[in-house]
């Protein structure tokens, strides 16, 4: 399958034309994305919107899905941005800025801006090479977020149905913000009662409660939220830190209310981003704001901002906040301090199991890392936390990306992103004869400023390895498994460490599970495919790389070179280009230069293979999370 | 820069604490680097940062391996695993915003916590110098403290480089003044590939750098 075939596969399987094509399979469309999506502008912003769970399969359900949940992040711009004074008009004797009990909205706002200026400060800084966060959002019509220009009118010759629908359905969003939180709240509460229904029920609820709620209304012309900048006042202090402000109305006098000023003035992304940050902690208080959420949240937002579609863009703000939660409840524990140390959960067990599986991929080199006391916490640290989003540019993190939100375990036990950790265990096996030679500092320094810039490599490792594990785990071995405890915690080597992986290294297993693992493997691609054929049992790597599955394997090896176009991200990277700072773009320019070839995958001995089983799994708990992130709101808004 | 492992005379480890955005990371880029990054264009720190750099003290060599950490309260149970051998502790506030300086308090506390040796050297360090009209924080009073909790002191600015050089070079100094400290200073593992048994069957002990 060539780039241009499987362009047409995924506008084929996004098109709005529900008649022809009204559900997506999910499994299929993971799949396919685990691969990379195309860069084509529109087509990445639909499909992260469903690998993580914000669109449902069904897409007759989409405009009321993103119509329900974009007004429900405006009604949180709306009630919790406000300043206690002129939102909840409160009693000055009942409840004053000097009141310090507990339960008073002014301590309670006075804590807020002390989360408010940690994460201005970093979101300041979000890819600070890079202007595009600096830059104003465009000016949509239809966002109630950035200030109207002119009149909305629609212009009826270009518009097919579908977006005749959507329109009215966004307008019907800004319309109902006003008139219709009673509504809103009951709809909500449908939600959170629904932690135990599955995805269907999850969402042809929301559809009930949608038709109620959201009477088909006329566009018309929009006023912004009045409060959605008052955060920027609160913390507009540390503005002399910075000076970065490009725009310069809002003058230094302390103002409690909107002014006309304020809904005339246009936000940066790096404000968009701000809020976004600020209402997911008022939301979760449990995490609240951490650092390195601006790291997750800014490709994220990128991709949002520069949908080609209107409406995408009007959006995007409110659609990031909702990839961001969906994302965040993969990774949430690793941002929780409290679970550091835990046994199952946070970062420290993501590291453990991380070097656990790279003790079973790679033994000696893991060995000889643990030699030199060469603690994961040095370096995987940030790679988990902040999910490569900082060892990479941003176009090669949103490829990376791409291959993370569609890879799902085969079991659906696992909390996801697996494909995280074997890219980083890849990562270090891509340098192992550096990391074998080297000193611990040299070591440190080599994966803190991680050398190899073409994830093309890296991913084609990550591929094989993903394989292996996967392989094994058919075979009822988990490589994560811990099979002593007690080496974890100190990460010294003992004996029993030692006898394990002599015992039992993955390529062994693989080769010891080849006929067993390959009869499973086949029932699994059989399920897909109906097609298997090995043509190659000589070794290995060819019996992956037989015919079984044409369209991965033409992918990856014959097509590519007919194709100029499956060069990667011909689109994005342009995009890219433009917005790079050119003080501080040395580094992209090196990568630009080698920038012909790469996810070119020129390589012909590929031996990862798209895998088995990379979409099974429901999103029940998807569902779960987010009327979590609802039933709060009811609290918050009433 | 290429310097061979017998060229020098013993390797230190030191550690950057401190509340965030007090410039930790562009102290250390600036010692370690000679460059300045303004605080727009420097991305929070996620976990730890490591840097090297070599340093002459009485015509001896050392090697310094500093670590730099984040400032985010959330990060501090993960810093516990960067205090183990640490031989000089440098904590930083700003002098222009007095919560990183009631901060220090915190900071001490969690260095006494962490740190395995009791003659760690600590200092207190003063960073953003050059904003002296919003300094809020004055020398006087930051000496005082200094001299109360018994740790070396300096003003610094990164961005102007003015003390920079003296925050190491005091540092290391005070660290080869103790001889508690002189027994920890051998040049951190050197463990190549051909040292490493290969028989896995043997036993070693790693230690902890």
């Amino acid at each position: 399958m060539d780039y241009k075939e499987r362009l047409a596969q995924f506008e084929s399987i996004l098109s709005t034309d529900v008649l022809a094509h009204p559900t997506i399979d999910l499994y299929k469309f993971r799949h396919l994305c685990f691969r990379g999506v195309p860069d084509k502008p529109g087509i990445r912003q639909k499909s992260w919107k469903i690998l993580l769970g914000y669109l449902p399969p069904d897409k007759r359900k989409w405009t009321k899905v993103l119509a329900e949940q974009r007004t429900t992040y405006y009604s949180f711009v709306k009630d919790l941005l406000s300043d206690p004074g002129e939102e909840f008009k409160i009693d000055e004797h009942v409840d004053h800025p000097l009141n310090s009990a507990p339960n008073s909205k002014w301590s309670e706002y006075f804590a807020d801006n002390i989360i408010l200026e940690q994460i201005d400060k970093d979101v300041r800084r979000t890819l600070p090479d890079f202007s595009f966060f600096q830059l104003p959002v465009s000016r949509t019509p239809s966002s109630i977020l950035s200030p109207k220009l002119e009149p909305f009118t629609p212009q009826e010759d270009t518009i097919n149905r579908i977006n005749r629908i959507n329109q009215a359905r966004s307008s019907s969003i800004l319309d109902n913000l006003d008139n219709n939180s009673s509504n809103d709240d009951d709809s909500i509460s449908n939600y959170s009662d629904s932690s135990n229904n599955t995805n269907s029920e999850f969402y042809s609820e929301l559809e009930t409660s949608i038709e109620s709620s959201f009477p088909m209304t006329p566009a018309t012309p929009l006023t912004p939220i009045s409060t959605r900048r008052s955060i920027f006042k609160r913390v507009q202090h540390l503005n002399k830190d910075f000076g970065m402000r490009r725009y310069s109305s809002s003058g230094s006098s302390f103002k409690s209310t909107a002014t006309q000023e304020d809904e005339e003035e246009i936000d940066l992304h790096w404000e968009a981003i701000e809020r976004i940050l600020f209402i997911y902690a008022k939301l979760n208080p449990g995490v609240g704001y951490v650092q390195g959420m601006n790291e997750i949240l800014g490709p994220v937002y990128y991709t949002m901002a520069n949908d080609v579609e209107e409406e995408g863009k009007a959006h995007a703000e409110a659609d990031s906040f909702y990839i961001f939660t969906l994302m965040m409840s993969h990774v949430r524990d690793h941002f929780v301090r409290s679970l550091d140390m835990d046994g199952t959960t946070g970062i420290g067990h993501t590291m453990k199991k991380m070097n656990r599986r790279l003790k079973a991929l790679e033994p000696e080199l893991w060995e000889d890392l643990e030699l030199k006391a060469l603690h994961p916490t040095y370096y995987s640290f940030r790679w988990l936390t902040v999910m490569l989003s900082q060892e990479f540019a941003l176009p090669d993190v949103i490829r990376l990306w791409d291959s993370i939100f569609s890879d799902y375990d085969v079991e659906e036990s696992s909390s996801g992103f697996e494909f995280l950790l074997d890219f980083s265990c890849a990562m270090l096996i891509c340098v192992k004869d550096r990391l074998l030679e080297g000193s611990f500092a040299d070591n440190v320094k080599l994966l803190q400023n991680y050398p190899i810039q073409d994830p093309a490599i890296l991913l084609v490792k990550a591929y094989e390895l993903r394989e292996h594990r996967l392989i094994a785990k058919l075979n009822g071995e988990d490589i994560d498994a811990s099979s002593d405890s007690g080496d974890d915690d100190d990460y010294k080597s003992n004996t029993s460490g030692n006898v394990y992986y002599e015992s039992s290294p993955i390529q062994q297993r693989v080769n010891d599970v080849k006929t067993k693992g390959m009869a499973m493997l086949m029932k699994v691609h059989e399920v897909i495919n109906s097609k298997i054929v090995n043509n190659n049992h000589s070794n290995y790597n060819s019996d992956y790389n037989s015919d079984y599955n044409s369209d991965y394997t033409s992918d990856y090896n014959s097509d590519l070179n007919s194709d100029s176009e499956y060069n990667y991200n011909s689109d994005l990277k342009s995009n890219y280009n433009n917005y790079n700072n050119s003080t501080l773009d040395s580094n992209y320019n090196s990568t630009k230069d080698n920038n012909s070839n790469r996810f070119s995958f020129n390589n012909k001995n590929i031996t990862g293979r798209s895998g088995i089983g990379s979409g099974i799994g429901g999103m029940s708990g998807f569902a779960m999370r987010f009327s979590n992130v609802w039933r709060k709101n009811i609290t918050i808004s009433s | 820069m290429e310097v061979k492992v017998e060229e020098y005379h013993a390797t230190l480890k030191i550690l950057l604490i401190g509340n965030s955005n007090v410039g930790k990371s562009s102290l250390l880029l600036r010692f370690t680097d000679d460059t300045f990054l303004p605080q727009e264009s420097a991305a929070a720190t996620i976990g730890v940062d490591f840097k090297v750099r070599y340093i002459v003290i009485d015509d001896k060599k050392y090697k310094l391996t500093i670590w730099d950490t984040a400032g985010q309260e959330r990060f501090r149970a993960l810093t516990s695993t960067y205090y183990r051998g640490a031989q000089g502790v440098i904590l930083v506030y700003d002098v222009s915003n007095r919560e990183t300086f009631e901060q220090l308090d915190n900071w001490f506390h969690e260095l006494h916590l962490y740190c395995t040796n009791k003659d760690v050297v600590k200092m207190i360090v003063g960073n953003k110098v050059d904003k002296e009209h919003s300094r809020i924080i004055s020398s006087k009073e930051a000496e005082a403290y200094a001299d109360k909790a018994k740790t070396l002191f300096v003003e610094c600015s990164a961005k102007t480089r003015f003390g920079v050089e003296e925050v190491f070079e005091k540092l290391v100094k005070k660290i080869l003044e103790k001889p508690s400290l002189q027994k920890k200073i051998e040049p951190q593992i050197q463990v190549t590939k051909r040292e490493v048994p290969t028989n896995t069957q043997s036993t070693y002990c790693c230690s902890n750098v």
